[in-house]
């Protein structure tokens, strides 16, 4: 037991030396005057003030705001990005219709979208929930797409020389050969959905993370500003490791072709 | 007469590559006793594949018709399992779900689906390994486990593409004499294609050489029982005959 919690700390010892170098180096900018202490605040102080907004609330409550946005539109645009996707992959008629819209959206960045999403939508939860929803749906269209489009034949035709029906065929086959790769999609889409609520809230939003950083802009509260970016950092983070952990353990198969 | 298990009927298949026509298989006429394993034998990407996919009901001739039992062939169906080249075994599921993979297909009950389980797992000796993924296993054990899997669809012909090909020496002809014994004992009807003449002579009891592309049936050498009874068979004076007649009608090609 302790020689493996030895051992995973001995891992991650050289990541760990680096961080605090940095705040060391950080903190040494400070004490010998290179910074301006008025534009950034010492890490003791970002400290503080991480422990003063927990125990305030709203601070958590931003938190909450941006990751609820961030699961809605996320799940929008993985419902919307797995039925085109899967109906894409088996019609030509409906690969036709929809090819020349998603050729000509996907490369608008969903923030060139803000404008509109406000005045459509107003200020609030919903502009934030349709740019997340809108940004996910490439990733998550283009790899369960690919994943239909390329699924090894010699495992269909093996299937089918067992008797496999149709049924058996989706979920037994068809559905397992596509997943590692609909999981990428969607590892990808959950990043760009992290990044995309940030930036909008930063103008068509009153709560959020980056609600809160711009309006700690205007405070001039770096200590704040610096907070939420490391929280943003931090959430981000969490949740590809999580989808990471997922991968591994359900997933570790690679489906050859 | 007695309904032949199999026949291949003045087969011809032409694929088309690039806007020409390329003829693989011309006129290959052949039939398969009950019981009886026949190997075909030919130059590498002679159309042997090609043959027992259209057995397989996996691609459709150019020309000419396969019967199984007297019924034309047009799809692939269970009675006819076929052991692939690179086996195909599913990635996602342990060798356990593999094997049962095919009799939930055929709609088998999950108690006598336990039952067939084991016994195939114990007849290719690799209960050990029932729980392990595909990735996780030698050569050896995913053919053995590849052949468990069509073995266990008790197929009415047992269709088979190079199965060993990819085994070393020891493996290979472990596995060929296991796979000889249980086909015999079965009386299992097979089919497959090999390009190595000792694979052939210890499996088959008709060797079928095609010639080069388009494959046309250039020879069947049948392999005497007698011969084949003889447990040193595979180092026999007979076996280094046959070896010689087959390996001299190759060479012509």
């Amino acid at each position: 037991m302790e020689s493996n919690l030895l051992k995973s700390l001995g891992r991650h010892v050289a990541g760990i030396a680096s961080i605090i170098l940095g705040i060391t180096a950080w903190q040494a900018l400070l004490s010998f005057g290179l910074v301006n202490a008025n534009f950034l605040p010492t890490p003791l102080d970002v400290f503080k003030s991480l422990v003063e907004l927990i125990q305030d609330g709203t601070f958590i409550g931003d938190i909450f705001s941006s990751i609820t946005r961030v699961f809605l539109g996320f799940l929008g645009g993985a419902i919307i990005g797995l039925i085109i996707a899967a109906l894409n992959a088996y019609s030509g008629i409906s690969t036709r219709i929809t090819t020349p819209w998603i050729e000509i959206i996907r490369p608008i960045p969903p923030l060139a979208w803000i404008p509109i999403a406000i005045l459509f939508f107003g200020l609030g939860d919903k502009p934030a929930i349709f740019l997340v929803s809108l940004g996910s749906f490439f990733p998550i269209y283009t790899n369960t797409y690919q994943a239909i489009k390329n699924i090894p034949d010699k495992y269909l035709h093996t299937a089918k020389v067992l008797g496999a029906n149709t049924k058996l065929l989706l979920l037994d086959i068809i559905i397992p050969s596509i997943l590692p790769r609909v999981i990428t999609g969607l590892k990808i889409g959950l990043g760009i959905s992290w990044m995309i609520v940030i930036t909008a809230e930063l103008v068509g939003a009153t709560s959020g993370l980056g609600y809160f950083i711009e309006l700690n802009r205007l405070l001039l509260r770096v200590d704040n500003v610096i907070v939420g970016m490391l929280v943003i950092g931090a959430i981000g983070y969490a949740m590809n490791t999580l989808i990471s952990f997922v991968e591994k353990r359900f997933f570790h198969y690679q489906v050859a072709v | 007469m007695a309904l032949k298990k199999l026949v291949i009927s003045n087969v011809s298949k032409n694929f088309e590559a690039e806007g020409l026509e390329k003829e693989v298989l011309d006129g290959i006429t052949l039939s398969v006793e009950e019981g009886e394993s026949v190997c075909l034998i030919g130059p590498n990407a002679c159309g042997k594949s090609t043959l027992l996919q259209i057995v397989a009901g996996l691609i459709e001739p150019t020309k000419g018709k396969i019967l199984h039992n007297g019924e034309l062939v047009d799809e692939p169906h269970c009675s006819r399992t076929i052991i692939f080249q690179d086996l195909n075994l599913f990635p996602w599921k342990t060798i356990s779900e593999n094997i049962e993979f095919g009799l939930r297909a055929k709609g088998v009950e999950e108690a006598s689906r336990g039952i067939t389980l084991e016994k195939y797992l114990n007849l290719l000796k690799i209960q050990e390994f029932a729980n392990y993924y595909p990735n996780q296993l030698s050569g050896g054990t995913k053919q053995k486990s590849a052949i468990a899997r069509a073995l266990a669809m008790e197929p009415d012909i047992l269709l088979m593409d190079e199965p060993f090909s990819s085994l070393d020496m020891q493996t290979r002809e472990f596995l060929q004499e296991e796979l000889q014994k249980i086909v015999r004992e079965k009386n299992q009807t097979t089919l497959f294609v090999s390009h190595s003449i000792d694979e052939a002579l210890i499996l088959a009891d008709r060797i079928v050489v095609l010639s080069n592309s388009p494959a046309r049936i250039k020879s069947v050498v049948k392999v005497l029982r007698k011969h084949k009874e003889n447990p040193d068979f595979r180092h026999s004076e007979d076996f280094l005959r046959y070896r010689k007649h087959i390996s001299k009608l190759l060479k012509e090609e």
